[in-house]
């Protein structure tokens, strides 16, 4: 079962060389804003809903082993929780529980997580093929609910979100929620990476690789199983709501669908499941196949997306974080699995008659 | 009030649509049950069948009663291309490579229904002239009933393939002990060859006899694939009776849903009826266990 | 991609006092493709007519949107970014108008859009540069009023029945028709509502047999629509009077029923037989620009040339491509264009009254008008009842 390498023992940030790239890159970020257009801008802030997206995913699935099918309903409902307490009046709501831009995306987090924490412990008395399809099942029900509530939803006319946080005439509204999603990104970054580093991360791994061993070590597998479930919910949550008070326009047919799900287990798999900075590339890769993929081949980006996903969970299950780990980490000493660069092709688990018949 | 007569004709049309169901569902309980994989890609190689029967309708004016053999043999191969080149890497690695896998191969077909037909909805029609039956408390239309008869032959031949052929009864042997069938000397490699084989040809036909009855769109896959697995787990993995009775329980509850609930939550009824079954009572109200973890 | 046609008349390069540019998006791919064509041949022709009428540049920037709200907004946001863009032109459907139109209030531009009879978000959203040169609900109910008054009194259906999409619209224009229709003394035998993606209408037929419905009235999608009536013919059962708003709009209609799909109602905003306000010349540059069997226009076509007559006389009245300039003239003229006469309330709704909802009917291959009656040989007499099937 222990096709996936986890590192979450690796002092990712004591790397002195990793820390100034990281710092370059946030600072090069910051400058997105004032430096680019406002398509790029709107661009690079898709890339870092993706992040959030993957991270908090990963969380889940590559870290505790929950194959979720249902984040595209985490990431919807904090975004319409959010917009509902920003723009009150178009859902039929008083207008004295409007709440600033800020404040709202947060609580849009919170609710995404509070659903979590209510359905948590019914949905996860279903494990493994049962539990997929079961969130497929209850994001498709959500989102069924939600298009057929129109006075709450605007149904499938969508929802006008309300919402000017324009500085001047330079820094418009799509520049501050850009910043914002930026800091919500590095804060999604730093909780995780602290949960997976400390005792809730060893616990999460070991429910992973063996629920039941763990479970007789006195771990108990629901409540790591729910850490998991409500801090992912809580970041596709803020995510959700932050996207949704960019685009200031919101509808349960896109804000809900399915789409999410996909991206996010699509970049997931991409940089490498259950390793901590493989959703990360990851999303930059997405973004610029997503984008440039759909520039230059249009029609079949899907189709390349897909094949994608088939050839690295099946010779690249480490994604691109794998292969980075190979050609450049080993470099500094810290080598992974093995310094051979083609190794990533002989992990374990891509040979059947290794692993044992689970019968 | 509803009237009695509009209670009837929704059950009927429920009855007659669960049919079609429950062939949908066999092959992914087939592949479920005998290989452990629930096969994510199961609505869109349906999707795929219902366009081949499209085309061959289109092009031809052939009933796609005649294009559902087509679309089955087009899916057969499919499904031992498929194990043979993917799955057979991932099966039995846990769950999360085989469901990746096969996310990864519906999103590809999707993708290439939108290029060969665009993101139109496309139908075909059942192409052979009559009228319905009147039965008084409700009314047969034509298409609805001559797809369920096909469906219910269809999963009768399954039945008996399975029953009566040193092949089905390999398949039977695998799916209750894999490891006691290995040391009778069957090939389990080659079961699950045909096991998915079957399956995937039986979501094809399942395909081709919704594109009777409604419009197909390269999206529809995952509702379907939702729809399917609701039966499945109805049904129990396994039971051949169960996913008739459970495809003929989803028809039903989605026509009485949409009567008395409204129509917008006419799929809401059905996915909810599913979950609940999923949650309580996960072995199926007529299955005997077995498959998923 | 599949974008940036149109600059063939305009200098191209964007920006500058002279030249009016104009982001435009129209579905040519996903759920509205087959409205593409006909979107962006009015628009065209629209816009060839912009450069002989104004005196400056039209540059006119058109992109696919996948039918798509979210492609949509990446869309104009890209066009936006990298042009000068004065104007924005809508899609098709209220789902993805009111997409474009989200962004254009946020932008400050003027925006045209039509194929959006909704009426809710003019007045819920503050609109303030959106404006619909389009029959609205309210018109689309009282058109379908007139409709049935051309049938003679003793002959007229009374059993009306609604089917309504779980959208907004959907239900504003299930209400329009209650009430309209109620206080005009019919009888409202059933008001039902089904889920907007939904294919499977066999309960709200039998419900609609059983309630007796003559007349049946819905706006579905074209896909929806479609599926309704070869589920009807399956069921063997045939309504009087069928009006499917937006749903029967598409030539898509009649490749995919042929016959069966004879007799259904519309409004599209414009038909052929309308006269008047530039008809005449649309219907010429559009036969002679392109090949056409068919005497009768694509009714997408007329719909969204009469937005491009809305914009010519806007930026004539303004005499600038400036958005207020040209906002205080969307809200102060008078508009004559192929489908009438009409101002804007200053929401955006073209003004209480003005407008008659053109009714068409499908009819051997064609849209035709059917209400009102404006004597053109390309009108029809409105042909009523729909037989039953087996009659036909």
């Amino acid at each position: 079962m222990s096709f996936l390498e986890r590192h979450p023992e690796k002092p990712l940030l004591a790397n002195r060389r990793l820390r100034a790239v990281i710092g370059v890159v946030v600072l090069a970020l910051l400058a997105v804003p004032f430096v680019t257009t406002d398509a790029l801008t709107g661009l690079i802030l898709t890339g870092l809903v993706f992040v959030m997206l993957g991270v908090s995913w990963n969380l889940l699935a590559g870290y505790a082993g929950q194959i979720s099918l249902g984040h595209a309903a985490f990431f919807g409902m904090g975004a319409f929780v959010a917009a509902w307490l920003t723009t009150p009046s178009a859902a039929g709501f008083p207008a004295s529980i409007q709440l600033p831009i800020l404040v709202a995306v947060v609580v849009g987090g919170v609710a995404a997580a509070l659903i979590a924490l209510i359905i948590g412990p019914i949905i996860f008395r279903l494990s493994g093929h049962y539990f997929a399809i079961g969130t497929l099942a209850l994001a498709a029900v959500i989102e069924l609910v939600m298009l057929d509530q129109r006075s709450l939803t605007g149904g499938s006319t969508g929802y006008y979100v309300q919402g000017d946080l324009a500085i001047n005439d330079f820094v418009g509204h799509g520049d501050v929620m850009f910043l914002l999603t930026l800091v919500a990104t590095v804060l999604t970054i730093a909780v995780t990476y602290r949960i997976v580093r400390g005792a809730g991360g060893l616990g999460m791994k070991a429910i992973h690789d063996d629920e039941e061993a763990a479970s007789s070590l006195g771990v108990n597998p629901l409540k790591y199983k729910m850490y998991a479930f409500v801090v992912s919910s809580f970041f596709a949550g803020l995510a959700g709501g932050l996207y949704g008070h960019y685009t200031l326009y919101i509808n349960p047919e896109s804000t809900l669908a399915v789409t999410w799900t996909i991206d996010s287990l699509v970049i997931v798999i991409l940089g490498g499941m259950g390793t901590f900075a493989g959703p990360i590339l990851g999303s930059a890769l997405f973004l610029l196949l997503d984008t440039g993929l759909a520039a230059i081949v249009g029609s079949v980006a899907t189709t390349i997306e897909g094949t994608l996903i088939i050839l690295f969970i099946i010779f690249l299950p480490q994604g691109l974080y794998g292969l980075a780990e190979d050609y450049l980490i080993t470099d500094v000493g810290r080598g992974g699995a093995s310094a051979a660069p083609k190794s990533s092709d002989a992990t374990p688990g891509t040979d059947p008659d290794v692993v044992s018949d689970e019968d | 009030m509803v009237a009695g007569e509009l209670v009837s004709q929704s059950i009927v049309n429920g009855i007659l649509l669960g049919g079609i169901y429950a062939v949908a569902a066999l092959g992914l309980s087939l592949v479920f049950g005998i290989m452990d994989i629930v096969n994510l890609a199961h609505g869109h190689m349906l999707m795929v069948g219902a366009y081949v029967a499209i085309l061959v309708f289109a092009a031809t004016g052939i009933t796609p009663l005649v294009g559902m053999f087509i679309a089955m043999g087009l899916l057969f191969v499919l499904g031992i291309v498929l194990q043979k080149v993917l799955l057979k890497h991932v099966v039995g690695e846990g769950i999360e490579q085989p469901i990746i896998v096969l996310f990864g191969l519906a999103l590809i077909l999707q993708n290439i229904g939108q290029l060969v037909l665009g993101g139109d909805a496309r139908t075909a029609d059942l192409g052979i002239p009559g009228d319905g039956i009147n039965l008084g408390f409700a009314f047969l239309s034509l298409p609805r009933t001559v797809t369920f008869v096909v469906a219910v032959v269809l999963i009768g031949a399954t039945w008996a393939f399975l029953q009566y052929t040193k092949t089905g009864q390999a398949i039977r042997a695998t799916a209750q002990n894999r490891t006691a069938a290995r040391y009778m000397g069957i090939d389990t490699d080659r079961i699950y060859i045909i096991t998915l084989g079957i399956g995937t040809a039986l979501a094809g036909a399942a395909g081709a006899l919704l594109s009777m009855l409604f419009p197909i769109n390269p999206f529809v896959g995952w509702s379907y694939l939702l729809k399917a697995f609701a039966v499945v787990v109805l049904g129990g993995v396994g039971s051949i009776l169960g996913t008739l009775v459970g495809g003929v329980i989803l028809g039903v509850s989605e026509n009485l849903g949409a009567l008395y609930l409204g129509g917008g939550y006419r799929n809401v009824v059905s996915l909810l009826i599913f979950l609940g079954v999923l949650l309580l009572k996960p072995e199926g109200l007529f299955g005997t266990g077995g498959g998923g973890e | 991609m599949a974008g940036l046609a149109g600059c063939a008349f305009g200098g191209g390069g964007g920006g500058g006092d002279d030249t009016l540019t104009i982001a435009g998006t129209i579905p040519e791919t996903g759920a509205f493709s087959s409205l593409g064509q006909d979107l962006r041949r009015g628009y065209e022709l629209g816009q060839a007519r912009m450069n002989e009428q104004l005196d400056r540049d039209v540059e006119l920037i058109l992109q696919d949107d996948e039918s798509d709200a979210q492609t949509l907004r990446q869309n104009l946001q890209q066009m936006t970014s990298n042009n000068d863009v004065d104007m924005i032109w809508g899609s098709f459907s209220s789902l993805l108008v009111t997409a474009g139109s989200a962004f254009a209030e946020n932008q400050n531009l003027p925006f045209l859009g039509i194929a959006f009879a909704y009426e809710a978000p003019h007045r819920n959203d503050n609109y303030e540069w959106t404006y619909a040169p389009f029959p609205k609900s309210r018109d689309v109910a009282r058109s379908t009023l007139g409709t049935l008054e051309l049938i003679p009194e003793g002959n007229r259906p009374n059993r009306v029945g609604i089917w309504e999409p779980n959208s907004g619209w959907g239900k504003e224009q299930a209400d329009y028709w209650e009430n309209r229709l109620g206080d005009a003394g019919y009888d409202i035998v059933l008001r039902e509502t089904f889920e907007i993606g939904s294919q499977d209408f066999s309960t709200l037929i039998s419900q609609s047999q059983s309630a007796d419905v003559e007349v049946l009235l819905s706006n579905p999608t074209p896909g929806g629509g479609i599926t309704a009536v070869n589920q009807m013919q399956s069921n063997n059962w045939s309504p009087k009077m069928l009006k499917f708003v937006r749903g029967a709009d598409p030539s898509a209609w009649w490749s995919a029923l042929s016959d069966a799909g004879a007799y259904a109602l519309m409004c599209p905003g414009w038909v052929p037989g309308l006269t008047g306000n530039g008809n005449q010349r649309l219907r010429e540059s559009y036969m002679s620009e392109y090949d056409t069997e068919s005497q009768y226009m694509p009714v997408n076509v007329g719909g969204s040339y009469n937005l491009t007559q809305v914009a010519l006389q806007a930026v004539q009245a303004a005499g600038s491509t400036e958005a207020d300039a040209i906002q205080s003239a969307l809200r102060s003229e008078t508009f004559q264009t192929v489908i009438g006469e009409f101002g804007f309330e200053d929401n955006g709704l073209p003004a209480e009254g003005d407008l008659t909802a053109p009714t068409g009917q499908w009819w051997d291959g064609a849209q035709r008008l059917a209400y009102p009656n404006t004597g053109s040989q390309r009108a029809l007499e409105f042909k009523y009842p729909i037989p039953s099937w087996s009659e036909r």
